[in-house]
């Protein structure tokens, strides 16, 4: 009776966990939602088997070290914004960057344009080429679930 | 004519007793007619003093350039590094900048046409030619003719830091040369005067 009594308890704390969790994460705005649909779209065409974004891709793909070919660094999403989403990053010349999870800075994914400019510039960045609709898809999905 | 020692001391000892008696007299004469013109253009003085705090005011002002606000420059620059006031460059090496921008200092900076237009003429308006600095004419004149690729390799520049140890600018809180506002809090203003330099200890 006791373990079927404790049984329950974590199933509901897992219930409650997951509304927490979904409670959490940022509902994106009008243009941001179009945004996220054009590039799954844009994903499936370039590979029928996706069925949606992934937020554990995302994360995997934000902590992701890659070496530049000309400046012979390592570098990743989290080198400058670091490995915590929730908190403060820096640029190689030192300037503060605020969090890049709307859960910490609610400005952040609200403006497709701005979103759309800064992969292109940050993508060039650390993978030398422009992102996949699938690499932008999980990065948004992952930031957002935070 | 003959002048016998007895009319010559007589004479010393009156002569000094005149003085005696007219240095004092003189120079309480000067002190009236002093207290008469001060009383005269008293106004005046006190305007005086007024047009020497403003001219020095005016001095140190020199040292100082409004920032041209821009939105679109901050995006584009500030993002990633300091907001580095125009005018600290000449036109030319914005132009440079803008036209290599897909190399800046190794990085790509994925900047459209019409971005870079705007930036372009927003740099045309606030380059150091437009800016009017002490600091800004110095860049322009220590520069010439060249086209400086950083605002940090420029003569004027170097030769203003000269003095400071390489360390100063490998102290984390300051981290490189080129992170002006580490010691220069209002450069972001524009606000380059000695007197508002802190440079920061760690």
């Amino acid at each position: 009776m006791k373990r079927r009594l404790a049984g329950i308890g974590a199933a509901a704390a897992v219930v409650l966990g997951g509304a927490a969790i979904s409670q959490a994460a940022t509902v994106l705005n009008a243009q941001m939602q179009e945004y996220v649909n054009s590039l799954l779209t844009e994903a499936r065409r370039n590979d029928p088997g996706v069925k949606t974004f992934s937020a554990g891709e995302g994360k995997r793909f934000f902590n992701m070290k890659r070496v530049h070919s000309a400046k012979k660094e390592e570098r990743s999403c989290s080198g400058c914004h670091t490995s915590n989403p929730l908190t403060r990053g820096k640029t190689p010349v030192g300037k503060i960057l605020e969090p890049i999870s709307p859960a910490a800075n609610k400005e952040r994914f609200t403006d497709a344009m701005k979103v759309e400019k800064w992969f292109k510039r940050n993508c060039h960045n650390v993978l030398e080429r422009e992102c996949t609709a699938k690499e932008k898809g999980d990065f948004i999905a992952y930031l957002t679930s935070l | 004519m003959k002048i016998d020692k007895k009319s010559l001391i007589m004479a010393a000892i009156l002569s000094v007793a005149a003085l005696s008696l007219s240095v004092p007299w003189v120079s309480h004469a000067e002190e009236e007619r002093h207290e008469a013109v001060k009383r005269r253009s008293g106004d005046h003085e006190e305007e005086g003093e007024r047009h020497d705090i403003i001219r020095a005011q005016q001095n140190k002002d020199k040292n100082r350039a409004p920032f041209p606000e821009s939105a679109l420059y901050k995006q584009e620059c500030s993002s990633c590094h300091f907001l580095y006031h125009p005018g600290l460059l000449p036109l030319r090496s914005w132009e440079a900048v803008i036209q290599n921008s897909d190399k800046h200092f190794g990085e790509n900076l994925s900047l459209e046409d019409k971005i870079k237009d705007d930036l372009l003429s927003y740099f045309y308006e606030h380059s150091a030619e437009k800016t009017d600095s002490k600091w800004a004419r110095r860049i322009l004149s220590w520069s010439a003719p060249s086209v400086p690729a950083r605002i940090t390799e420029q003569p004027f520049i170097i030769r203003e830091h000269r003095k400071i140890q390489k360390s100063v600018f490998k102290r984390p809180s300051i981290n490189s040369f080129s992170n002006c506002g580490a010691c220069h809090p209002k450069g972001a203003e524009g606000d380059f005067d000695e007197d508002s330099v802190e440079i920061p200890a760690k």
